[in-house]
């Protein structure tokens, strides 16, 4: 975990059977010019991967990407394997294109957060949003750590 | 002249084979029945003797002597690490390349049980792994902790989060156990990090292993320089990629099937060969060693009719159903140095060897897996290596090199189109080490590449098969 100086952890990736992969450079690029750790698991990530590589490097955040309209399929129970993983204080985070149709997003954005995400993009979130999402999230934690 | 004297104490035989290395020539070569249950010095001398006999006393005495040894069990290893398919997987692999029989992996914090059965294995020596390099911390300390309060004894080999290697050592140190500290074998995720750690093995193999075996007793005669298929591994790396004055024969497998086990080393990069391929998984190393513990032509007889079936190995052996039952009695009854004589027998055997090179080398390549990806197909997975480009096939081992048909053998190394999936050779031409040389050449290549590599071109014998 992130201790006093070192810059957090972040595991990214393109989950489930999906090989849209520009995005996933721009925002591991961006990410890694603010400095944080940055681990890219790429394209055709599966849940264990993400799990496998968040154990390994006690990651701080994942961020999940998908472009192919399957996210809902492709994140079932994702949380629930975290927990079991002892990775119950990991953030989770998704973007992209997480539904086809014409689904409200505010509809897709309920469904992921029982998935247990906490931190929904829509199409279009610039890195810098993420980032910001990023520092404010891990302050917060360290401010309760420290109380 | 300047001659070498090149041992291998093996289990069952004790090896030596004489090269003039200007001439780039075997001159003597022997093998007598290994001694290390009582003193591993009587078989060499017997060895000596053997090759005193086909050259003078002069040449012997004055001969440098270099040996590798598998004997007494090999080098049995435990690896323990974090996550199965990332830390627990590449201190597998440190250890296969290195030479070892992993014997038992732990995956996580070790619990009763896993302490229980660390200790029942009886491992000649612990890798213990977990956590990428400011990763994670806490479960390769617990595990050093909790192995720091066991009356496990062997040597301690930490290769994981170097952050945690201090907290680790110490822990180990004050319960009084043996600790060496190397480079971590997965520093970030997914990156592949084993040479440290297997120059390691190799060196407390020498070092305190050799001694605890009684194997050094030989150190005043001969140098023991590494365990016998970490030698194969070297003549491997020198045959496929040459040295800078001389090439190589390119990427290539050499199976070598024994009376316990199977081993399969490849020397290729297996990276994907068509456009809609996605590599997934821990990357492989150019030079990589499998060892397969239950397939072997004795000891792993019964193992290998239980894997395929004996209607199957009875098709492999070319024999009908109604032999089922002497051929089991056969594999019941066998004893292990116990050479094939009739006809017969060098039928079953060389069904048994069908068998353990084609699940050997089933374990050893990579394998495809179809996904259909909405928008742009079929498109295919693949974990482990792609060796269907790769050209060349060294069949070694005894149940190979002196079967009646040894092309037939190593056949079932080809690609076979009903399981396409699985990444074998496809059209590759077969050479056989009939002299049994690879060893030599592994422990000769650290010196003289240039010569190892002669003579492994001259020594391999090229099968021109049906």
């Amino acid at each position: 975990m992130e201790d006093e100086g070192n810059p957090a952890t972040l595991v990214m990736g393109v989950i489930g059977s999906d090989s849209h992969a520009i995005g996933n450079r721009i925002l591991a690029y961006a990410l890694n010019e603010a400095g944080y750790n940055v681990i890219n698991l790429g394209s055709f990530v599966s849940q264990e991967e993400f799990i496998n590589a968040a154990i390994e490097s006690s990651v701080d955040v994942i961020l999940v990407s998908s472009l192919c309209g399957h996210a809902e399929i492709d994140c079932q129970g994702f949380k629930n394997k975290l927990i079991e993983a002892g990775l119950q204080d990991t953030l989770l985070y998704i973007g992209g294109t997480l539904a086809v149709g014409e689904t409200k997003w505010e509809d897709i954005e309920q469904r992921f957060k029982k998935i247990g995400f906490t931190r929904i993009a829509p199409p279009y979130t610039r890195p810098g949003e993420v980032i910001k999402w990023l520092h404010e999230d891990l302050d917060k934690r360290k401010n309760t750590k420290v109380a | 002249m300047r001659i070498m004297l090149l041992i291998d104490f093996g289990s069952t035989f004790t090896k030596g084979v004489m090269i003039d290395l200007e001439g780039e020539e075997v001159i003597a070569k022997a093998s007598v029945s290994s001694t290390v249950d009582r003193d591993v010095r009587l078989g060499l001398s017997e060895l000596l003797v053997e090759l005193r006999g086909q050259t003078s006393d002069r040449l012997v005495k004055n001969a440098p002597k270099l040996a590798c040894s598998s004997a007494a069990g090999g080098l049995r290893m435990v690896v323990i690490g974090l996550v199965p398919e990332l830390t627990v997987e590449a201190g597998r692999k440190a250890a296969c390349n290195a030479g070892a029989k992993v014997i038992g992996s732990i995956a996580g914090v070790m619990d009763d049980p896993a302490l229980l059965q660390l200790a029942a294995l009886k491992p000649d020596l612990i890798l213990l792994s977990g956590g990428t390099d400011g990763g994670n911390k806490e479960v390769i300390i617990s595990n050093a902790v909790l192995l720091a309060g066991t009356q496990i004894n062997v040597p301690v080999i930490i290769a994981g989060n170097k952050n945690a290697v201090r907290e680790c050592r110490g822990a180990l140190e004050k319960m009084g156990k043996a600790v060496v500290v190397t480079e971590n074998v997965m520093p970030s995720v997914n990156c592949l990090h084993i040479e440290p750690a297997r120059e390691t093995i190799r060196r407390v193999f020498i070092d305190r292993i050799a001694k605890a075996k009684g194997i050094n007793t030989v150190q005043n005669q001969v140098a023991l320089l590494m365990p016998t298929p970490n030698a194969v591994l070297q003549a491997v790396a020198i045959l496929a990629q040459g040295t800078p004055e001389e090439e190589g024969l390119g990427e290539l497998l050499v199976i070598d099937v024994g009376g316990a086990t199977t081993d399969v080393y490849s020397a290729g990069a297996g990276m994907p060969t068509m456009t809609n391929v996605i590599l997934k998984g821990l990357p492989e190393p150019f030079v990589k060693r499998t060892v397969e513990g239950d397939l072997g032509v004795r000891h792993n007889a019964l193992s290998i009719v239980e894997l395929v079936g004996m209607t199957q190995l009875l098709k492999d052996a070319g024999f009908s159903s109604a032999e089922g039952k002497r051929v089991m009695e056969y594999c019941q009854t066998l004893p292990p140095e116990q050479l094939p004589r009739e006809a017969w027998e060098f039928e079953v055997d060389s069904g048994l060897a069908k068998a353990a090179v084609r699940l050997g080398v089933e374990r050893h390549v990579g394998s495809l897996k179809l996904a259909y990806i909405p928008g742009a197909g079929e498109t295919f997975i693949q974990t482990g290596k792609d060796l269907r480009g790769l050209k060349t096939i060294i069949g070694t081992g005894g149940p190979v090199i002196f079967a009646k048909e040894p092309c037939a053998i190593l056949n079932e190394a080809v690609f076979d189109p009903r399981t396409p999936h699985l990444l074998k050779p496809a059209q590759p031409r077969f050479m056989l080490d009939k002299t049994y040389i690879l060893y030599a050449l592994g422990l000769l290549s650290g010196q003289y590449p240039h010569r190892a590599l002669h003579l492994a071109k001259k020594n391999l014998q090229l099968m021109h098969c049906p």
